[in-house]
């Protein structure tokens, strides 16, 4: 009789039936101890944030050495602590005598509570989701986010510091949203003439539209486009719409405001390409000016054209040149806010240092936004005397 | 964001969308969309009468669907009544690469004579 010296291979109990195992299903979940607790937060201010949670507690609050620093009003120093109890797949969640408590899953928790995988945990604006995740997995997705944060680096590095003499002075504020974005600004010292300023914003998220992001800027800082007027704003457009037409960009494309100040003569020249109006504020009158020139987003289609306007610049009057991230919010109600609703914030708003960040907080207070679904510039521009 | 796909007889297909075309909203419909508009070699009606919102990446979207219509020769028009979504598209110039009507009947009247 043939005895099968293949391990695989055995037979029924008729003796005669030969049967063969030729694969089996394998056990791909990893080992318990290969598996990883975290917090990540999806609302607030710091979404996107993940922390570990292991056996020793970890506190979350609003001040260092909190190992979890969320920058959050409502949030007391020391919040709350977490940790995983030895052998438990929940963790738990200590109040540290918060001021306005913490909740899990929508129910306050009255000294502590346990936290389901998948569960949320909300303290002040930030709510935080339990994860359960493969040691592998998280390494991947921490080297993800590691690079993004890498890439907002380098964007954020390129913008350019305010102007705070001068005939001109610049004041800026930036946020890009949960992951990298294609926002960006920045200004041409074209001579001791003219200085030209813009704001763009790639259509999307992420490395690729932090990418095309950084190569129009570098374009414009280099002024690498041959045969170009940088002081006729819709020349600059139409140069940029050829050179970036999205077709060879993977079918990227931006929105652009671009304008040029001729400092002696008083006069701010400018194009739009697919971009909303900037808001000119003068002494002494009532309404904001809109400068705005129909234009098709830029990349779009080979021969776009686009199109110059001027306004005279009384002095001391204010430019607030800003992407649609400080507009294009749901509020508490959930209506969309559009343009106009940032038009009285902008009416309203103070001169002086830090105005283009408390502009944008005011609106996202008055919206009550909690998260940035899109990047957020503003940039607001002073014409001395 | 949701899709509905109807024909005008063998004239010309119809598709409405209705919701928000944000990032997810674009995820979730483009590659439904670009079969039903596009692949279909019909003359294209896009009702976005039902459409809350249009962020960049819906107009990105907009703008590859009429370069894809134009390579193709065939007609495309879309009917956006008056309000947020066509004061965001006029500022995105996309009333300069895609005829926009404000009622139902006079886009379907259009895409029918052409």
């Amino acid at each position: 009789m043939y005895e099968p010296d293949d391990p695989e291979t055995r037979y029924a109990e008729d003796g005669r039936t030969q049967i063969r195992t030729l694969s089996r299903a394998r056990q791909d979940r990893p080992a318990a101890q290969d598996w990883v607790h975290c917090l990540r937060v999806v609302e607030g201010e710091a979404a996107g944030r993940r922390l570990r949670v292991a056996e020793q507690p970890i506190d979350i609050g609003r001040r260092a050495p909190c190992t979890l620093v969320l920058p959050d009003p409502e949030v007391s120093g020391v919040h709350c602590s977490v940790r995983v109890p030895l052998g438990q797949t929940m963790l738990e969640v200590v109040d540290r005598q918060s001021t306005n408590g913490c909740f899990v899953d929508g129910r306050p928790v009255l000294q502590s509570a346990r936290l389901r995988v998948g569960g949320l945990l909300q303290l002040g604006h930030h709510v935080l989701v339990h994860e359960h995740l493969p040691r592998a997995e998280l390494e991947a997705a921490e080297a993800r986010e590691a690079d993004l944060a890498r890439a907002a680096h380098y964007v954020k590095a390129l913008l350019p510091p305010p102007m705070v003499q001068g005939p001109v002075r610049t004041d800026w504020f930036y946020q890009p949203s949960a992951q990298v974005g294609g926002d960006a600004f920045g200004h041409l010292v074209l001579d001791a003439n003219h200085i030209a300023g813009y704001v763009i914003d790639v259509a999307g998220h992420g490395a690729g539209a932090a990418l095309h992001t950084v190569a129009v800027m570098n374009t414009l800082r280099q002024r690498a486009l041959p045969d170009t007027d940088f002081a006729d704003p819709a020349h600059v457009l139409s140069r940029l719409n050829e050179a970036f037409a999205m077709d060879t960009h993977d079918g990227l494309c931006f929105t652009m405001w671009y304008g040029v100040y001729d400092i002696a003569r008083r006069r701010l020249r400018y194009s739009a390409g697919g971009h909303h109006a900037a808001c000119l504020a003068v002494p002494g009158e009532a309404a904001l000016r809109q400068l705005h020139t129909p234009g098709l987003v830029v990349g779009a289609l080979e021969g776009a054209p686009y199109r110059n306007a001027e306004t005279e610049v009384p002095p001391e009057s204010r430019l607030y040149l800003f992407s649609d991230g400080l507009f294009e919010l749901v509020d508490t109600r959930g209506r969309q806010w559009t343009y106009a609703d940032v038009l009285p914030f902008i009416a309203g708003s103070a001169p002086g240092e830090g105005e283009a960040a408390r502009l944008a907080g005011q609106v996202r207070h008055a919206a009550g936004a909690r998260t940035l679904d899109d990047d957020c510039s503003v940039v607001v521009v002073t014409f001395s005397s | 964001m949701d899709m509905t796909v109807a024909d005008l007889g063998e004239a010309a297909r119809e598709v409405a969308l209705s919701g928000r075309l944000d990032m997810a909203g674009v995820d979730r419909i483009e590659a439904k969309f670009n079969a039903a508009a596009i692949s279909n070699g019909q003359p294209l009606l896009l009702d976005l009468g039902s459409v809350e919102f249009v962020s960049s990446l819906g107009v990105r979207m907009l703008i590859t669907t009429a370069k894809a219509m134009r390579q193709r020769a065939l007609p495309f028009v879309t009917h956006v009544p008056a309000g947020p979504v066509r004061e965001m598209l006029t500022v995105a110039g996309i009333d300069s690469l895609i005829p926009m009507f404000e009622t139902l009947e006079e886009a379907r009247a259009t895409i029918l004579r052409r």
